[in-house]
């Protein structure tokens, strides 16, 4: 049994919920019989995975959903043995490089290869070319996108690779201008609501149009998180009440408690604190990233215009940093800090002014 | 030592050989022995490891098996040099009157003759002892010209006592050599000459032994000389050296010496070592051009003047140095192991060869104007002397008076007024003496004089002629003349006191001395009482002692291990104690490759022979032979990578197995490589000794030398140093020999700095870098060197500190000085991944600017709280687990679920959760169905529940699993592990963190991966959930690496049950 979001997941292109006319222009791609390398972007949530297996199914029939998990084995060019975990079909294979850190360049080149120079063996009535995805593209190393650019030209009569990112600014130009990008855009609340809807009906239960639009705000415009907070509703509590309580990812509630922290007293003891607090949101597995913006936008929230521009300069550089350094707390405490610095300083003088 | 003493009895053979051959007075024969034996010993004191010398030996003693064979080949060879002799006369002939005489006089004389000057001969050293004092011969030159003739027999006679020495058959040649002297000193007119002529023979046959010591070929030239002497240059000498040994008529015993003898030789100008006593004489000071028009070549190794000093000098007074011998050279300067070549080719164009000391004079008399060929003669008297040197015994050498040498030089010289040919001649051949005695090595010297054409060297060859004839006298000379120099440099090679380290000049001497180690309680005591009754514990058989047992004597151990850090006496201790108790050492340190097998072959040997070191003392009888030897292992600390691979194992087994003592030595005695040794040693710990123990024994030392430093000064040194008794005396041997540091003030100020060169750890160095104290008298290098102490822990130690810094500051404008400590720090991190990331190792300065210094100045106060070690690291290793963990659950879940891995963070993991764990907490035992449904779906593990547990919990909340009842949670593994589902992935990397649960169970993992055996499956045992776990595994029919497993170990399981 699995959760409504896998579970109700489309598998045909025609039947998404959002985004039709660009199913159908899929669709028509893949009905003329061939189509060049994909990079298909989006935010996370967006049923970027959900689409492109609905093409492969497009492409080659029900056969291309009959998954299984290998795993590779590679050697490095230091004889480092790494293995890598891939789902296949006959038809298409899927990785996802980042999986093995800096060593991604080595499983590119390989695994691109060995699929790419072997042909399909029945090729009639199918397609003459396999599918290669690859996940999280933009999180690849440098090195390994510019081992990907020439694999893809030499190998384009067997292979057609699909990429995966959720923003394009870190793939390299050069692979950006081999592909057809496809953005696929979050889904809106609406898009979101009605959604939640049509999986209700399926389960048999009615859900208060404005319980889905409360938990399609609370997901960000994730349709995965949607789901899954809308199952966790039920689980809660059945049936829904429009004025039920929506759980919140523990994540985000942690991140505004931190904010929360910020705001009430600036001192050095307490940034030991919230360090704390940062250390543990990275230990999750919390990007750092989101951690800058789910504090930027709770730190904000009391500050007046001129003061929300300077702090949101500082944490875009930060995070600036923070992408070119190694140790992100270093560069969330340094935020954090300055943002300390500028508040403290602003509340006194606010002070200062009312006596 | 062992080597020492076998060839001492072999080479003895050879002599009496050749003794009973040539039957000869009974004295020769016992001089023979007597000096053979010096030599032999002389020889391998000298070279370390001569290995091929002794082969020679040893071959030369099976030789002296085949005497009558070697005897056959010497009476041949005699007769071939006479043959050269008469060939010589014939070249004579177009010599000048004065040789040609000389020449004919050779040829006229009988056997009989030779017999006669024979007899006159040992009578002479009948009377003189073996060292006849030179003040005789010098009377005997003053008195009378027959006494003169005297003396040149009396010269002549040591030479013949050498030839003695080797080889019976060089009496039968040298008697020529001296007959030659008799019936000169006939022939009244030419007795100067032939005075020379004498001395001419004598150096030659100094140089051919010299010559021979080092190629060997000079003889063989000699030889060809007589033929065809004009074919000899020194193009390759090693090829000329091959062909000498093989062309030239030598029996193979002599081959072999020769070998030997060249090897060594070159041996010693490997190791040709700098000016002995560099800084003991001055340059004079001359005047600006006093050497104008003088061009020099300096060769060999100066006395007490580095070459660079010389030729300084030399250009500064206006002459030049040449790399080469031309004509334009005027000036040979000659030092110990000089250039053969260079000294024949200066010979040949008449250069003039000086030595330094005649140099030095040079200088002086030329700035006096005086003229050059005064300074010649100046300059001759140590030449003379060292000429006579070689006339005596080598232990007389140094008694002889240079001045009376002078003396007889210079009445030979008034009386050669007439004959200043061969004054000239005598000279340039007492040049060549001098350099032999300086040990030069002439290798073609001969061979050039031989193709001049001028007089001089013409004369020259007429005498080598008769040399040749005494080739084998020559031979055999040689042999000992190879021992002598070097008998003779072991002296001067003493150390004077003022030239050596204080560290070896003040050294203990004996045990009272060692600083710090004179209670009973002291190791140096211990030390002794454990190798004194070492032997009779080893009858005891003592238990093994309790390890935290005080008062241990070590009785158990078999090997004492002494630990500490460097400079508190440790190797001293070893040496002083084992020398009072009387023990031999034998030492192995660092230097020496400790291998297993080298260990094992070396050392093992070594500790089962007994020591014959006494006799090297000269101790006879009983006490000679003694077992009584220590190993000691210095450094074992240092016992590591390749070379010595093994080496400590090898080490530990000797131990148990030793015969004798074994002393090791380490700096630290708790390091990983020490933990195996410990346990079979005996532990003796070296403190440092305290400050005031140091300080006490260097304020002594410090009265001895006569500087003055402070006590306080003192006291700030020695502890600066670290209470390392040795870098102290370096430290202050340093102060003593700077004159600017006379004062205290200076003084202190020196040791100041030195106590910066201590290192520290990242504690102190992450305080001092907050520390407004600290700031104020150090420099911005010196806060950048606090980053260098650990530079890849310090920015994790400021980062981690920082905010327990109290800034002296305002307290408004506390944050903005965090805030940029923070953001420095964040640059810093900038830094460094482009340092780590492109190797850009040039940026640490940069880093340590970031990260330590600039966070330090904004910060600049004192630290409040305790220094904390950087958590950063403990969180990194936590947070990469949790990304593992999301990795694995997400590879799991891959074919159920999109999305990328940060998902699973950020919203799967809660969920999964909830979906696993709600209905067995609402429906308890009836949910464990649904809640396996869940994990089936998504193909997770029973592990991957706990992974996701641990994922999703976040602090402040409560483990959902711990609501659940235990009889819930059991019931549920059970089932879990009954239905036993298909996974899409082999869950090899589960199995492995299984293993870390019960490897017993592995077996049965692997088993349980066949399909066949489900009904032994089923059976075991239901309440034991680990090993149902295996079972459900069993079922997952796509496991690769199982499939190959299965036949076996289904059997294997069978069998089992």
């Amino acid at each position: 049994m699995s959760l409504w979001v896998d579970k109700h997941r489309p598998k045909d292109l025609m039947k998404l919920d959002f985004h039709k006319d660009q199913a159908l222009r899929l669709k028509n791609l893949v009905q003329q019989s061939d189509f060049p390398h994909l990079l298909v972007y989006g935010p996370s949530g967006a049923g970027k995975k959900t689409r492109i297996m609905c093409l492969l199914r497009e492409l080659y029939g029900s056969g291309a959903e009959r998954l299984r998990q290998e795993t590779m084995h590679f050697t490095t060019p230091s004889n480092k043995k790494i293995e890598i975990m891939t789902v296949s079909s006959n038809y298409h294979i899927e990785v996802n490089p980042t999986d093995v850190g800096i060593h991604d360049r080595v499983v590119i080149m390989d695994l691109v290869k060995n699929v790419a120079q072997t042909h399909q063996i029945d090729s009639s009535g199918q397609r003459e070319f396999k599918v290669v995805i690859l996940n999280e593209v933009d999180d690849l190393t440098k090195d390994a996108q510019h081992a990907l650019r020439r694999t893809m030209e030499k190998y384009v009569a067997t292979c057609r690779l699909i990429l995966i990112a959720n923003s394009i600014s870190r793939v390299i130009p050069a692979i950006r201008s081999r592909c057809l990008t496809i953005r696929i855009p979050a889904p809106t609340e609406n898009e979101i609501a009605s959604v939640l809807h049509t999986v209700c009906k399926k389960e048999g239960l009615s859900l208060p149009s404005e319980l889905a639009m409360r938990i399609a705000k609370c997901a960000d415009r994730n349709l995965r998180r949607a789901l899954l907070m809308c199952e966790a509703c039920k689980v809660q509590k059945y049936p829904f009440t429009s004025d039920q309580k929506v759980p919140e990812p523990d994540w985000q509630q942690f991140i505004r408690e931190t904010a929360s922290m910020i705001l009430t007293e600036q001192s050095p003891k307490k940034l030991g604190e919230v360090r704390q607090k940062l250390y543990e949101l990275i230990i999750h597995g919390i990007p750092p990233d989101m951690i800058f913006s789910g504090l930027l936008c709770e730190l904000v929230r009391n500050c007046d215009m001129s003061m929300k521009c300077q702090v949101a300069s500082h944490a875009a550089e930060y995070e600036h940093r923070m992408r070119l350094g190694n140790k992100a707390i270093f560069h969330l405490e340094a935020f954090v800090a300055k943002f300390m610095a500028i508040y403290k300083k602003f509340v006194e003088e606010s002070l200062g002014d009312a006596f | 030592m062992s080597r020492d003493i076998r060839s001492f009895f072999k080479v003895k053979k050879p002599d009496d050989g050749d003794s009973d051959i040539i039957p000869e007075s009974p004295q020769v024969q016992i001089k023979n022995k007597a000096k053979r034996s010096r030599r032999k010993r002389a020889l391998s004191d000298d070279s370390d490891e001569s290995s091929p010398k002794e082969k020679v030996q040893k071959k030369s003693c099976e030789k002296g098996l085949n005497i009558k064979k070697d005897k056959s080949l010497k009476t041949t060879l005699k007769e071939v040099k006479t043959a050269d002799l008469f060939g010589n006369g014939m070249i004579k002939r177009s010599e000048p009157l004065v040789k040609k005489t000389k020449a004919t006089e050779i040829g006229i004389h009988s056997d009989n003759e030779f017999e006669m000057s024979l007899l006159e001969l040992d009578e002479i050293e009948e009377q003189n002892s073996v060292n006849c004092s030179t003040k005789k011969e010098m009377a005997n030159v003053s008195v009378t010209d027959k006494v003169v003739t005297k003396e040149i027999q009396k010269n002549n006679s040591p030479s013949k006592s050498n030839t003695h020495s080797v080889s019976s058959k060089e009496e039968h040649l040298l008697p020529k050599n001296e007959k030659t002297n008799v019936t000169n000193s006939k022939d009244a007119k030419e007795k100067n000459a032939i005075n020379g002529s004498c001395l001419d023979i004598k150096t030659e046959n100094n140089d051919i032994k010299e010559d021979a010591k080092k190629t060997d070929f000079s003889e063989f030239i000699e030889n060809q000389n007589s033929t065809g002497p004009k074919e000899n240059t020194p193009k390759s000498k090693k090829r000329k050296l091959d062909k000498s040994l093989n062309e030239s008529v030598l029996t193979d015993e002599e081959k072999y010496e020769r070998r030997s003898m060249s090897a060594a030789l070159y041996k010693n100008y490997l190791n040709r070592s700098g000016p002995k006593h560099l800084g003991a004489k001055k340059l004079p000071q001359g005047s600006p051009d006093c050497l104008k028009d003088c061009a020099f070549v300096l060769t060999g190794v100066l006395d007490s003047f580095e070459k660079e000093e010389i030729s300084n000098a030399i250009t500064n007074f206006g002459g030049c140095v040449k790399s080469s011998v031309t004509k334009k050279v005027t000036h040979l300067l000659t030092g110990e192991d000089a250039g053969p070549a260079k000294m024949a080719k200066a010979q040949e164009l008449g250069i003039k060869i000086i030595n330094e000391d005649e140099f030095l004079q040079m200088i002086i008399d030329l700035s006096n104007n005086t003229q050059k060929s005064k300074v010649n003669e100046v300059s001759e008297p140590p030449k003379k002397h060292s000429k006579k040197n070689y006339t005596k015994s080598p232990t007389d050498r140094k008694k002889s008076p240079k001045a009376k040498s002078s003396k007889v030089n210079n009445q030979a010289e008034c009386k050669k007024d007439g004959y200043s040919k061969q004054i000239d001649l005598s000279k340039s051949v007492i040049k060549t003496e001098n350099t032999i005695d300086s040990k030069l090595e002439s290798k073609s010297n001969l061979d050039k004089k031989a193709s001049t054409e001028n007089n001089k060297s013409e004369v020259q060859q007429e005498i080598k002629k008769e040399v040749t004839v005494n080739d084998k006298a020559v031979e055999d000379e040689v042999a000992d003349k190879l021992v002598k120099p070097e008998i003779c440099s072991g002296v001067p090679k003493a150390q004077t006191p003022s030239s050596m380290l204080w560290v070896d000049k003040y050294k203990p001497q004996n045990v009272k001395q060692i600083i710090g180690q004179h209670g009973a309680a002291s190791n140096v005591k211990k030390l002794s009482d454990w190798l004194t009754k070492w032997y009779a514990n080893r009858k005891a058989k003592l238990p093994k002692p309790n390890p935290w047992a005080k008062n241990d004597d070590g009785g158990y151990y078999k090997a004492a291990l002494l630990s500490g850090p460097p400079g508190v006496g440790k190797t001293t201790t070893v040496a002083l104690v084992c020398k009072e108790l009387g023990f031999d050492v034998v030492e192995f340190n660092a230097s020496d490759t400790r291998n297993k097998a080298l260990i094992k072959e070396q050392i093992g040997e070594l500790l089962t022979t007994t020591s014959l070191s006494a006799y090297a003392r000269g101790d006879t009888g009983k006490q000679a032979v003694t077992k009584k030897h220590v190993l000691v292992m210095d450094e074992v600390d240092g016992m590591a990578g390749n070379e010595d691979r093994g080496g400590l194992q090898e080490l530990i087994g000797l131990i148990k197995s030793t015969s004798v003592p074994i002393i090791c030595m380490c700096n630290d005695r708790n390091s990983q490589k020490m933990r195996s040794l410990v346990n079979y040693c005996y532990d003796l710990r070296f403190s440092r000794p305290r400050v005031d123990q140091i300080k006490s024994a260097m304020m002594s030392i410090c009265f001895k030398e006569g500087i003055k430093i402070p006590p306080d000064v003192l006291t700030q040194l020695i502890t600066a140093a670290g209470q390392d008794v040795r870098q102290t005396l370096h430290l202050m041997a340093i102060w003593a020999a700077d004159p600017k540091l006379a004062d205290a003030e200076r003084l202190r100020k020196e040791a100041k700095n030195i106590k910066k060169d201590i290192k520290l750890g990242p504690w102190e160095a992450v305080r001092k870098v907050f520390s407004a104290e600290e700031h104020k008298n150090m420099s911005i290098n010196d806060k950048s060197d606090l980053f260098f102490y650990d530079y890849s822990l310090a920015p994790l130690f400021v980062q981690e500190n920082y905010l327990q810094v109290v800034p002296h500051c305002p307290k408004d404008k506390v944050l903005e000085r965090v805030s940029m400590a923070a953001d420095s720090i964040s640059l810093g991190d900038l830094v460094e991944a482009r340092i780590r990331g492109s190797q850009s190792w040039h940026l640490l300065p940069v880093q340590a600017m970031y990260s330590s210094v600039i966070p330090g100045h904004a910060m600049a106060g004192h630290v409040a709280g305790q220094i904390q070690f950087p958590g950063w690291l403990g969180k990194n290793s936590r947070a990469s687990k949790m990304q593992r963990l999301g990795q694995e659950i997400h590879a799991h879940t891959r074919l159920s679920t999109s999305g990328s891995k940060s998902s699973i963070f950020l919203d799967y993991c809660t969920h999964l959760r909830d979906a696993v764990v709600t209905p067995m907490l609402k429906d308890k035992a009836d949910g464990i169905l649904q809640s396996l449904d869940v994990l089936e779906s998504y193909h997770l593990l029973r592990e991957d529940l706990d992974s996701l547990i641990e994922l999703s919990l976040w602090p402040g909340q409560r483990n959902p699993m711990i609501l659940i009842e235990s009889k819930v949670k059991a019931a549920m593994t059970r089932a879990y592990n009954k239905r036993a589902s298909a996974l899409p992935y082999a869950p090899g990397d589960v199995r492995r963190a299984r293993a870390r649960y019960d490897d017993a169970l592995d077996n049965a993992l692997d088993d349980a991966l066949d399909g066949d055996d489900v009904a032994t499956d089923e059976q075991p045992d239901d309440s034991d959930p680990e090993a149902d776990a295996l079972i459900k595994k069993k079922k997952t029919k796509d496991d690769k690496p199982s499939t190959k497993e299965k036949p076996s170990t289904s059997k294997e399981k069978t069998k089992k049950k």
